[in-house]
């Protein structure tokens, strides 16, 4: 799917930012909470793998930083704001150099997505505890960023395949 | 439909290996340590003994965590910091375990060898 109309683009981006809010609040307000601490599902990049392959990185990345910004406005504080722009921005990059690789599919992509996000977390966290110590936690977080990555990427795969063309089209 | 490829496979097998050697790292370092090192903000704000039973209030400027160490165990009781991740972690006990209270930056750790390691010896 590539949309040429820039205008279309724009409004495509703009719904999506909403949508990726939305997660992000649901997710604030009903945490889903496994016993672990510091692991939540990710909704809110559902949005940003299907926003990579539907419109491209550019936007993925716009789109990824208006949510969080506002999100971290919004709700969550400028403290977390930190830590999901980190996560946000590894993970995202991460997913763009792997895609371009051409050789992973989209749970592939999603899976190492999950697994840098929480990576990026963790390096911001052990820089404000001044700790190194921290990345003992990171074999808990690798898995857990495996397996949203996984969930994330079968759920954006589905959609991927299953959005009518004719929605975004003339 | 979802199409997953080969190079898929061989990532996510790539990261559960990560994932166990790194965790049979640090398994293999956790034997039961012998002091609670608590730092906050960065610095370090006291080292007490694991075995002996009592109660740390650690005070910065508006931000309180208490910490307690009950039967060799070590849990973070009460802080006053939004996300109370702190507060549900389980209690540590194994050298190198620890609870972190990310929004307050405090940390504490386990360390020092109980057969007679080094630390045990210097300190």
């Amino acid at each position: 799917m590539q949309y040429r109309d820039k205008t279309r683009r724009l409004t495509l981006s703009a719904i999506l930012v909403t949508l990726a809010m939305i997660f992000s609040y649901i997710e604030f307000l009903v945490p889903i909470s496994i016993g672990i601490p510091g692991i939540k599902l990710g909704f809110a990049n559902l949005v940003i793998v299907i926003a990579l392959y539907c419109l491209d990185a550019r936007y993925a990345f716009a789109i990824n930083i208006v949510r969080i910004i506002l999100n971290g406005l919004m709700f969550t504080g400028v403290f977390a704001m930190t830590y999901a722009l980190a996560g946000g921005l590894l993970s995202l990059l991460t997913m763009c150099l792997l895609k371009k690789t051409g050789r992973f599919s989209m749970i592939g992509v999603s899976m190492a997505g999950g697994v840098a996000h929480n990576l990026g977390q963790l390096i911001i966290a052990s820089l404000m505890v001044e700790n190194i110590k921290m990345f003992l936690y990171f074999p808990v977080l690798l898995f857990s960023g495996l397996i949203t990555g996984i969930l994330i990427g079968t759920a954006a795969s589905v959609l991927y395949s299953s959005i009518p063309d004719r929605l975004f089209r003339n | 439909m979802l199409g997953i490829k080969k190079a898929d496979i061989i990532l996510c097998l790539a990261i559960i290996a990560a994932g166990i050697i790194l965790t049979l790292i640090i398994g293999f370092a956790g034997s039961s340590g012998t002091k609670v090192v608590i730092t906050a903000g960065g610095s370090l704000y006291g080292i007490y003994d694991l075995d002996e039973d009592r109660e740390i209030t650690i005070k910065q400027g508006s931000h309180i965590n208490k910490v307690t160490i009950k039967d060799s165990t070590v849990s973070m009781v009460f802080s006053d910091c939004p996300n109370q991740i702190c507060v549900s972690h389980k209690s540590i006990s194994k050298t190198n375990e620890s609870i972190t209270c990310l929004p307050n930056k405090v940390m504490v750790t386990i360390e020092g060898d109980r057969e007679g390691g080094y630390d045990a010896v210097s300190g």
